[in-house]
């Protein structure tokens, strides 16, 4: 389960991203950012500067939040919770997210959690 | 305390996009940059054990006195010399010496990645940032399987 949803430290109402969409198998390989809305559901965008607010846009709140990369052969190379307007602490909701990510038919690889104090390197969570 | 990614690099067009990166991305670590070759020496030497990860550029001839004499080589030198204890990136677009310091590094038993910079500051978000987070993801260590009974807060 996600922990207490949470709004965009980003507070200017963007407009949601044209690339944004709900994260799909058939997803091509690339480098993304995920904002998990109040439903569950995974939404991307490229891997671009500042794009986490614009995913959902219009300052919307988010369960979950960082990034994501898709190898050549379908497999998440990475999860993290990297997103410096979200800033999520939870080490179990990014196992959330990676189970949603495996109920989606993804193979998941690296799953990294970044310490929200930044006081240790980040810590490769096994909760597969 | 906050680890540190200590940068070394001269242009400050460069400076400005590494940084809004690293704010957009790792918040959570000090990041810390110098156009000095021996200030990011004494930083690396202060900072001992807090070091998350290392970038250099090798030509810093956007420094205020233009110096060629001082570049990355002088850092790459001086870690050579020492224990590996992080992952360092090398930014440069002089592939020859840039090459001379990843190897001397490298024989060092330092794990360096060689980034080469293109299309004006665009490379930092394409190859430069995901370089730096793959050598971070590379030292992440190992915990226990979460207990089911812990409880965290977002």
């Amino acid at each position: 389960m996600f922990g207490k949803p949470k709004k965009p430290l980003d507070r200017t109402c963007y407009p949601k991203s044209q690339e944004s969409r709900p994260l799909q198998l058939s997803e091509s390989l690339g480098r993304y950012v995920y904002v998990v809305d109040t439903r569950g559901v995974i939404h991307v965008a490229p891997d671009q500067l500042h794009m986490h607010p614009k995913v959902l846009g219009s300052v919307e709140s988010a369960l979950y939040a960082g990034e994501i990369g898709i190898n050549l052969a379908g497999i998440v190379y990475e999860l993290t919770n990297c997103s410096g307007t979200f800033q999520f602490k939870s080490k179990r909701s990014l196992c959330c997210v990676a189970t949603h990510l495996v109920q989606l038919g993804f193979a998941v690889r690296n799953i990294i959690w970044f310490p929200p104090d930044g006081n240790s390197p980040p810590l490769r969570l096994q909760c597969i | 305390m906050a680890l540190l990614i200590a940068i070394l690099e001269d242009n400050l067009e460069r400076i400005g996009v590494m940084k809004e990166w690293l704010t957009d991305r790792l918040p959570m670590y000090e990041h810390a940059f110098t156009d000095d070759p021996e200030t990011m020496i004494r930083l690396l030497e202060v900072k001992s054990g807090q070091i998350l990860a290392v970038s250099l550029d090798h030509d810093l001839y956007d420094r205020a006195d233009g110096s060629t004499e001082l570049t990355g080589m002088i850092v790459s030198d001086y870690l050579a010399e020492r224990e590996p204890t992080f992952p360092i990136i090398i930014h440069s677009s002089n592939e020859r010496d840039s090459l001379t310091m990843k190897t001397k590094l490298i024989c060092g038993g330092w794990k360096v990645q060689k980034v080469l910079p293109f299309d004006d500051t665009n490379w930092i978000g394409i190859s430069w940032y995901p370089a730096l987070k793959k050598a971070i993801r590379r030292a992440a260590r190992l915990p226990p399987r979460i207990p089911v009974t812990e409880v965290e807060r977002d």
